[in-house]
C-alpha cells in the first residue's frame, strides 16, 4: 500500500515537475528570430507586372530585380517585380493591419550575375541572380539602369559589386533603410478614375476627326463613272468619296488609298469567301453599306506566324479570321453605319491607331461556336462606339490594343461582350451586354489600369470580370448572372456598382487582397459575395462600405452605416437576407462571443470579407429601385 | 504518518472520488464539444494557433471559471456540513493540510476537465492549419505552437485562481445550498465584477490611461486576458505591445491564488 502510494506520489511529482518546464520554456522561448529560407520566384503570389510587361522583358533579355516578403501574418510568400514596387507595397497605408510585419525580406542578388547596362541602359544580367537579405545588400539608385517600366534599383550582396556597377552605369550606392525611405508612390486606382473624363475626351477627339473623313468630296460613282466598286476605287483620287447607289454588288474590294466608301441602300456581297474589304491604306472611311457573303473562316492557321513577337500565334490566330472589314497598318479608318452578317468575323482592325467603329450593326452566329468576333481590335488603341454585336463569339475582341474606348455599344447573345487581352488603360463605358454564355465584360493577362464604367450587363454566365492591377470598376450594374463582380484585379476600385439577382454577387480571387471594394449594392443575390484563397479581405474604406440586402442594425436609427460588422462570407450573415431566424441566431452570446476579437488576426483567416460599416441605404437607390421595380413587374402577370 | 502522507490521502481521496463520479467525465466532454464548436464555428483552427485563441479566448475567459465553481463549490462545505473538519481536530493533520489536499484534489480535477479539451483543440490545430493551396510558397507567419503552450498554461493557471477563490467561499458557506448561492455570486464577481469596477472607476475619473492598465491587471480576469494578450496576441497586433505590465499581472494572478487558499486556510482554522 505505502509502496503504491509512493509510485503515484513520484507521478504526480514527476507531472508537475514536467508542466512546469514544458509552459516554463513556452514563455521563454525567444519566437521572433526564426528567419524562413529564400523560396522559387514562381512559388510566390507575385504582385507587380503586367503580363505583357513580362512577355516584352522575356523577349529582350531584361533583367529586373525581384523581392520575396515573408509577412508575419500571411501564410504565402509574397513576390514582387521591380523594388520600387517593393517598397511602395511596404510602406502602403493598412498594409501592417493586413499582413502583419515582414519577418524577412529578400531581394535579387546581382553580385557575381555579371550585371550590366545595355542600349538605353535596360538592365541586363549574364549569370543567374541569387538572393539576398533585403537589410544586408547594397542598392544602386538614380543610375541610368532600366526596365519596361522605367528606372531600376539594383540590389547587390557585396558593398564592391554595386560600387562598381555604380561605376558602370551611375547612381549612388545607398542602404536599405535608405530605400525604404525614398518615395515610389505609385498612382492608385483613383488616378484611372480621374483619367476616364480625359479618356472620353479623347474618343472623342478621334471620333470628330474620323467623322471628317464622310464629308469628302463625290469624285465617282458605282455605275456612272464606274463599273464596279473596285473600279470606282480605283478611279478615284484621294481624299474623295466613291458612291455606291442602290443595289447589290458580288465583290470583294481592296481599298489602298485614302478615301471614304459611302453606300446608298447599297449592298456588298462577297460570295462567301474570305474577306469583302481589306484597307491597307490610312484615312479610309467606309460608311452606309450592308456586307454579306463573308467567308466562314475564323480561327486563323497558326503556324504561319511569320514574325518574331511573343504573341505571334495569338496575333495568327485571331487576327486572319473572315470579315466584313479587314485593316492592317492603316491609322484613322472610319467605319460608319455597317450592317453585317457574317459567319465569321465583323470587323478585323490589326495595328489601326485611332480607328473609328460606330453605328455599325453585325449579325453573328447563332451558337457561339460557330462564329467570330465582331470587333477584333489588334496592336493599337480604337474605339467602338453606338453599336449593336449579336451572336457570334465575342462582341469586341481587344489584343494589345491599349487605350482603347469601348462605348454605348449593345452586345447580345454571345460568349463575351467585350474582352480585353494584354489591353491597359483601355475604357469600356456604358455598354449594355445581355444573355452571354460567359461573361458581359472580360479583361483576362494582368493590365493595368483600365477603366469599366456605367456598363450593364444582364442575365449573362458572368457580369464582369476582372484581372490586372490599379483598375477601376464603377457604376456597372450587373443582374441576374452566375457571378456578378469577379474582383480578380489587384490594386483596383469597385465603387457604386450595383449587382441584383445574381447566384452569387462579388467573387473575391485575388490571392493577395488589395482592392478597395466600396459603395456597391448587393441586393437579392442568392450569396453576396464568395472569397478565394487568401487573408480576410475589409471591404469598408474611409467609414463607409457597402450596401447589402440583409445586414441589419438592431438599433434600427437612421444611420448612415450599420452599426454592426457584416460579412457576407460568413455562416450566419449570410443567411440575413433569407431568413428572419438568422437574426436571432446572430445575437446569441456565444456568436457574439466568436466574433468579438476576431478581426485581430486578419492574415490568418481564411477566404473571408468583412465589411465593419455596410451602408444602412444603397449607395445607388434609383438603380435598385428600378431593378426592384422590373423584378417585381416580372413576376407579376 | 507524516504530514506530506496525511495531505497526501485527503488529496487521493479527492482525485479518487472524482475518477468515480461519472458527471466529471460528462463535464469533460461538454466543455470539449463547447470548444471545438466555437473554434469549428469561427474557423480559427483552420488558420492556425493565434486565430484558435482569439476565438476561443471570450468562451474560455467566462467557461473556466464556471467548471471551477461546478468542479469545487462543495469542496468544503460538504465535509463541514458533515463535520469532518470537527473530526480533524483530533488528528495530527493540520487544517490547512486538508484543505490544501483537497484544494490539489479538485485541482487536477479542474484541470483535466479545462486542458484535455483545450490541449485536444491543439492537436486538432496542427492537423488541420496550413495553406488552402499549395500552388504558391507557404510558410506559418508568427504562428506557433508555442505560442497555443502559451495560452493552455495562462489558462491553467486563471483556473487555479478561480478555484481557489471557490474553495474559499466554500469554506465561508459550510453549507451545501449556501455554497450554491456564494459560488454563484463569486463567479459574477469573477467573470463580470472586476472589469465592471474598473469600467466605472474610469467612468468615474478615478483611473487614468496610464493607472488603466495596472487596475486591469489587478483584477483576475484583466490579469489572465492581459497576459494573453501580452503573450500571445501580440503577434497579431505588431503595432501594440504593453497590454498590461505583465509582471503585476502575474504576480496579481499568484497573490490571488495564494491569498484566497491561505484565506480558506485560515477560515478553515477558525471555525
Amino acid at each position: 500500500m505505502r509502496l503504491t502510494l509512493s509510485l503515484w506520489q513520484m507521478v504526480a511529482v514527476f507531472g508537475l515537475v514536467v508542466s512546469i518546464v514544458v509552459f516554463g520554456a513556452a514563455f521563454v522561448a525567444d519566437l521572433s528570430s526564426e528567419r524562413p529560407d529564400p523560396v522559387s520566384f514562381d512559388r510566390t503570389v507575385q504582385r507587380g507586372i503586367t503580363m505583357a510587361d513580362e512577355q516584352r522583358a522575356l523577349g529582350r533579355d531584361v533583367s529586373i530585380p525581384r523581392a520575396e516578403v515573408f509577412y508575419s501574418q500571411y501564410r504565402y510568400v509574397v513576390g514582387y517585380v521591380g523594388l520600387d514596387r517593393t517598397v511602395a507595397a511596404l510602406t502602403e497605408p493598412g498594409h501592417k493591419q493586413q499582413f502583419g510585419y515582414p519577418l524577412a525580406v529578400y531581394v535579387s542578388d546581382y553580385s557575381g550575375a555579371g550585371a550590366t547596362c545595355g542600349e538605353n541602359g535596360t538592365l541586363r544580367a549574364s549569370g543567374t541572380t541569387g538572393w539576398t537579405a533585403a537589410s544586408e545588400a547594397h542598392y544602386v539608385v538614380n543610375g541610368s539602369a532600366r526596365a519596361p517600366s522605367g528606372p531600376v534599383v539594383v540590389p547587390f550582396g557585396t558593398p564592391d559589386d554595386a560600387a562598381t556597377f555604380a561605376d558602370r552605369c551611375g547612381g549612388r550606392v545607398v542602404d536599405w533603410s535608405t530605400i525604404q525611405n525614398l518615395s515610389f508612390a505609385e498612382e492608385g486606382a483613383v488616378a484611372v478614375r480621374e483619367q476616364v473624363p480625359d479618356r472620353r475626351a479623347t474618343a472623342n477627339e478621334t471620333v470628330q476627326t474620323a467623322r471628317r473623313l464622310d464629308t469628302r468630296p463625290v469624285s465617282v460613282v458605282v455605275g456612272e463613272d464606274a463599273p464596279t466598286v473596285e473600279a470606282a476605287i480605283e478611279a478615284a483620287p484621294p481624299n474623295t468619296t466613291v458612291v455606291v447607289p442602290n443595289g447589290t454588288y458580288r465583290e470583294q474590294v481592296t481599298i489602298d488609298e485614302p478615301i471614304t466608301l459611302r453606300g446608298r441602300n447599297a449592298t456588298l456581297n462577297g460570295g462567301g469567301n474570305g474577306t469583302v474589304v481589306t484597307v491597307t491604306a490610312d484615312r479610309v472611311g467606309i460608311t452606309d453599306l450592308s456586307v454579306t457573303g463573308v467567308g466562314n473562316q475564323t480561327v486563323g492557321n497558326t503556324s504561319t506566324a511569320s514574325d518574331s513577337a511573343w504573341d505571334a500565334t495569338v496575333t495568327a490566330a485571331y487576327g486572319n479570321s473572315d470579315a466584313a472589314v479587314t485593316a492592317r497598318n492603316a491609322s484613322r479608318l472610319y467605319i460608319s453605319n455597317i450592317t453585317v452578317e457574317t459567319p465569321s468575323s465583323g470587323f478585323v482592325l490589326r495595328q489601326t491607331p485611332d480607328a473609328v467603329v460606330e453605328n455599325v450593326i453585325v449579325n453573328g452566329t447563332a451558337a457561339w461556336e460557330d462564329g467570330f468576333m465582331g470587333v477584333v481590335g489588334m496592336h493599337a488603341g480604337i474605339v467602338v462606339q453606338h453599336s449593336t454585336f449579336r451572336g457570334g463569339r465575342d462582341g469586341i475582341y481587344l489584343h494589345r490594343a491599349d487605350g482603347t474606348v469601348v462605348r454605348d455599344n449593345t452586345l447580345r447573345d454571345d460568349r463575351f461582350g467585350v474582352h480585353l487581352m494584354y489591353t491597359s488603360s483601355a475604357l469600356v463605358a456604358d455598354n449594355t451586354a445581355r444573355d452571354q454564355e460567359y461573361a458581359g465584360v472580360v479583361v483576362m493577362t494582368n493590365p493595368d489600369g483600365n477603366a469599366i464604367v456605367g456598363n450593364d450587363v444582364r442575365d449573362a454566365g458572368s457580369g464582369i470580370m476582372m484581372a490586372g492591377s490599379r483598375s477601376y470598376v464603377g457604376h456597372n450594374v450587373v443582374a441576374n448572372t452566375t457571378r456578378g463582380l469577379s474582383a480578380n484585379a489587384g490594386r483596383s476600385l469597385y465603387e457604386h456598382n450595383v449587382v441584383y439577382g445574381s447566384d452569387i454577387g462579388i467573387t473575391a480571387a485575388t490571392v493577395l487582397p488589395s482592392n478597395t471594394v466600396t459603395e456597391n449594392d448587393f441586393v437579392a443575390n442568392d450569396q453576396h459575395a464568395v472569397s478565394g484563397p487568401g487573408p480576410l479581405r475589409w471591404y469598408t474604406e474611409d467609414g463607409r462600405g457597402n450596401y447589402w440586402s440583409g445586414a441589419y442594425d438592431l438599433s434600427a436609427d437612421d444611420g448612415a452605416t450599420v452599426a454592426q460588422p457584416y460579412s457576407p462570407t460568413d455562416t450566419v450573415d449570410e443567411q440575413l437576407h433569407h431568413s428572419d431566424a438568422a437574426v436571432v441566431l446572430r445575437e446569441a452570446p456565444s456568436i457574439r462571443a466568436l466574433r468579438a476579437l476576431r478581426g485581430t488576426t486578419p492574415g490568418f483567416r481564411r477566404g473571408s470579407i468583412v465589411d465593419t460599416h455596410p451602408l444602412a441605404a444603397p449607395a445607388n437607390p434609383e438603380t435598385v429601385a428600378m431593378l426592384r421595380n422590373e423584378t417585381t413587374t416580372e413576376a407579376s402577370p | 504518518m507524516t504530514t506530506v502522507d496525511r495531505f497526501w490521502r485527503v488529496f487521493a481521496r479527492e482525485v479518487q472520488a472524482a475518477v468515480r463520479t461519472r458527471s466529471f467525465l460528462a463535464l469533460t466532454l461538454v466543455t470539449g464539444v463547447a470548444i471545438f464548436g466555437v473554434a469549428t464555428a469561427g474557423g480559427g483552427p483552420a488558420g492556425g494557433y493565434v486565430p484558435t485563441v482569439v476565438d476561443v479566448l471570450v468562451v474560455v475567459e467566462i467557461l473556466v471559471p464556471t467548471l471551477a465553481f461546478a468542479v469545487g463549490y462543495r469542496a468544503m462545505a460538504d465535509p463541514i456540513a458533515r463535520g469532518e473538519l470537527d473530526v480533524m481536530e483530533t488528528y495530527p493533520l493540520p487544517t490547512w493540510g486538508y484543505v490544501g489536499g483537497t484544494y490539489a484534489g479538485r485541482a487536477v480535477v479542474l484541470m483535466a476537465v479545462v486542458g484535455v479539451p483545450l490541449a485536444a483543440l491543439g492537436v486538432h490545430v496542427a492537423m488541420t492549419a496550413g495553406p488552402e493551396t499549395s500552388v504558391f510558397a507557404s510558410h506559418r507567419g508568427v504562428d506557433s505552437p508555442l505560442l497555443y503552450l502559451r495560452f493552455l498554461a495562462l489558462t491553467l493557471l486563471y483556473g487555479l485562481v478561480s478555484l481557489s477563490l471557490v474553495v474559499l467561499l466554500s469554506v465561508i458557506a459550510g453549507s451545501r445550498s449556501r455554497a450554491l448561492v456564494l459560488a454563484l455570486a463569486g463567479g459574477l464577481v469573477l467573470t463580470v465584477g472586476g472589469d465592471v469596477a474598473v469600467f466605472a472607476a474610469l467612468d468615474g475619473g478615478l483611473l487614468t490611461s496610464d493607472s488603466l492598465g495596472g487596475a486591469l491587471a489587478v483584477t483576475p480576469a484583466g490579469a489572465y486576458r492581459g497576459l494573453v494578450f501580452d503573450q500571445v496576441l501580440y503577434v497579431a497586433v505588431p503595432t501594440r505591445s504593453s497590454f498590461v505590465s505583465g509582471w503585476l499581472a502575474t504576480t496579481a494572478l499568484v497573490g490571488w491564488w495564494v491569498a484566497t487558499l491561505a484565506g480558506a486556510a485560515a477560515v478553515a482554522h477558525l471555525r
